[in-house]
């Protein structure tokens, strides 16, 4: 895409006024769509839409050996494919510049053991580890390409599932290692502090997040920043031009700004807000059952795909709560149902919305699972102005309760 | 360089034997606490002290222009060829292009490295490139391309940044056109200890968290190239755990090591003029 100089002074003067070509303010980010859990022979994937640009992103996990001088980590290892699909200019090997930057600021930004731990990857010292594949394959190009990147890499990674290893034989020098065959039996990554990367662009005077094509031109320098909570775990410039002093500081103070905003819209998008709380018809406080959301602490975000409810009630007297659970699960064991056996009758009732697990339990209302191929959403990151909600993640004890329960019955 | 495929790249599952030397059981604190003690550094430096810096120009009479650099024990030879025109390229560039690229010795690391680019190579030429597209005036050359290699001998620490300021040298011996002599530094941080021009092994202890009396926090290292009569920085790369006060702090000091190292480029250029003057002289 080539401009000509009347159309960069456009994009120039928009930027000077606070509103862009595509009406956006300068720190505000263009709609985004994410998908989780798309592909199916991966441990784990993300697909990010950012207006044009299109990224998707599958995990692979392999057993290897680990670095004769790190015996005690496992590996972690980028790749970008930039595919002619994309743009024409990646045609041969014309992609492979913006690939090899790209997936070396990914490492760079992932290297600190503060940001993401390689030692829970190994699974002995010196001998096994896991070693993850994130494989990147950009489908579209439509500017910004490290944000866009690197929150499907970490959407990525946080849906990805670690087999859990349940027996190491040690015979001499031979090392075999048996996982656990049960399919959802796995661990998740701790990938709380992965870093979120946010492109800062001057033009003209101002910085600006999330540049489109033309803006990306219009550009004279331009500042990648990996933020990882409220520190930088890596800094690279890009671009042709070089930046004063001030100005690089100014670009840093902005890219801190919005990647904490960032990573707060992402974290809300993937976890999934549930009511979390039981009762029993012993217990007198009933707030479980009739207002779920008056219960302290009764909220929680989850990291797993479904809100559920199970509630147990006599057939006699008909209708007599027994107990009523609201928790959340990766996998429930009836999506929506109603089994009865001579005494009790119990609902099942899973739903994948935000919070939708607050009705009595009863009538299928709860029920809006889309059942599609993923968990899709849409995030949004607001412009400055709206604070990034608070994330709490208090587990409740009560997870292990439905578990508990799950197991007896 | 074309990769040779025939070589004997030796097998691929060695390791370096110091491995396993007892000098390798010692913890990070020790082993930091042996680097930095009271204020001063295992060679008897400050923490914002330089190293030692040896320039020369014009080692490699094949290329327009060459420089090297001693900066400690970190050797590096850079040489600038010719103009070319861009090799693969249909249509027209405004502006020249500049192409780098930055090599370690088989030799010059503790771990034997490969005679193909690694990915720390590759990232490496990228930064240089990084450093040197806004300190050259591209648009006197128009469609040509300007090659620069760097090429490490042994890597003390430090080694991009000596390579970049090189490059700058070697550039001005090649008379290639310039907006300002472009110089660089590398700063390595643990904790609230800065440490200017980091050896090796400083380096590498600033790339991870060392428990310090107790206690882990902020590390990582920063590389600054900058033009200084202009006040600009032409590259920065961090990477680390760091704070923005941090990162705040260490471009104060990374621009003041810069600007250390200005007279002592300007004083070698101006030499290399003054005796390119008398050759010619004494030639007529």
């Amino acid at each position: 895409m080539a401009l000509c100089e009347a159309e960069k002074t456009f994009v120039l003067h928009g930027v000077e006024e606070n509103f862009r070509i595509d009406g956006r303010e300068r720190e505000d980010y263009r709609p985004m769509e994410l998908e989780t859990d798309i592909v199916s022979h991966a441990f784990g994937s993300a697909r990010l839409r950012l207006a044009n640009t299109d990224v998707l992103v599958a995990v692979k996990i392999e057993v290897d050996t680990p670095f004769p001088e790190r015996p005690f980590e496992g590996k972690l290892e980028f790749f970008v494919d930039c595919s002619a699909n994309a743009t024409p200019d990646f045609e041969g090997r014309g992609g492979e510049g913006v690939a090899i930057e790209i997936s070396n600021t990914l490492s760079a930004a992932y290297s600190s053991p503060n940001v993401f731990d390689l030692k829970k990857l190994c699974i002995l010292k010196g001998k096994k580890c896991w070693k993850v594949y994130v494989d990147i394959l950009l489908l579209e190009c439509g500017g910004n390409l490290f944000d866009a990147v690197s929150l499907a890499v970490k959407a990525a990674l946080w849906n990805t599932q670690v087999p859990l290893v349940k027996q190491i034989d040690i015979d001499g020098n031979n090392v075999e290692i048996k996982v656990s065959e049960e399919l959802y039996d796995c661990r998740k990554l701790d990938v709380e502090k992965a870093p979120i990367l946010v492109t800062v662009c001057k033009i003209g005077e101002h910085c600006i997040v999330d540049p489109n094509v033309a803006e990306e031109q219009c550009s004279v320098g331009s500042v990648v920043v990996a933020v990882s909570e409220d520190k930088f775990s890596t800094i690279l410039q890009t671009g042709t031009g070089s930046l004063h002093m001030s100005t690089l500081v100014d670009c840093l103070q902005l890219g801190i700004k919005v990647a904490q905003r960032l990573d707060a819209a992402l974290w809300d998008t993937l976890t999934l807000e549930c009511y979390t709380c039981s009762t029993t018809e012993d217990e007198s406080d009933t707030t479980c059952l009739d207002n779920p959301s008056g219960v302290v602490g009764g909220v929680t975000d989850c990291d797993k795909k479904y809100c559920i409810i199970v509630r147990v009630d006599y057939k006699d007297p008909r209708g007599k709560l027994a107990s009523i659970l609201r928790s959340c699960v990766d996998k429930p064991t009836y999506t929506n149902d109603v089994i009865e056996d001579e005494t009790h009758r119990v609902y099942y009732r899973s739903c994948r919305t935000a919070k939708c697990n607050g009705g009595s339990g009863r009538s299928d209302s709860t029920s809006d699972d889309n059942g599609s191929l993923g968990d899709k959403s849409t995030i949004y990151c607001p412009g400055i102005g709206d604070g990034a909600v608070a994330v709490t993640v208090s587990f409740s004890i009560l997870l292990f309760a439905y578990a508990f329960v799950r197991y007896v019955r | 360089m074309p990769v040779d495929h025939k070589r004997i790249n030796g097998p691929e599952e060695t390791v370096p034997y110091s491995l396993f030397t007892k000098l390798n059981t010692k913890s990070l604190q020790q082993q930091f606490k042996e680097q930095v003690r009271d204020e001063k550094r295992s060679d008897n430096r400050l923490l914002l002290e330089h190293r030692k810096i040896f320039i020369k120009t014009g080692l490699v009479s094949q290329a327009k222009g060459s420089a090297y650099i001693e900066q400690g024990k970190t050797k590096v030879i850079v040489s600038v060829f010719d103009p070319r025109e861009i090799p693969n390229r249909t249509d027209y560039s405004l502006k020249g292009e500049i192409y780098c690229e930055f090599k370690f010795a088989t030799f010059s690391c503790t771990k034997r490295r490969l005679h193909q680019q690694d990915t720390e190579e590759k990232q490496y030429s990228a930064l240089m490139k990084q450093a040197l597209d806004s300190t050259v005036c591209r648009h006197e050359f128009p469609n040509f391309q300007v090659d620069i290699y760097a090429f490490v001998l042994h890597n003390d620490g430090s080694a991009l940044s000596a390579a970049i300021t090189a490059a700058g040298v070697a550039l001005a011996h090649a008379g290639v056109p310039m907006y300002d002599l472009i110089v660089s530094a590398t700063l390595g941080i643990q904790q609230n200890i800065k440490l200017l021009d980091p050896s090796v092994t400083e380096q590498w202890l600033c790339e991870m968290p060392v428990p310090l009396d107790g206690k882990v926090g902020n590390q990582g290292v920063i590389v600054m190239s900058m033009l200084q009569s202009h006040e600009q920085i032409s590259q920065f790369y961090q990477v680390g755990n760091l704070s923005l006060e941090d990162i705040t702090d260490s471009i104060k000091i990374l621009e003041n090591a810069c600007k250390e190292l200005i007279p002592l480029i300007q004083k070698h250029l101006v030499k290399h003029v003054l005796k390119t003057m008398k050759n010619k002289s004494e030639d007529k």
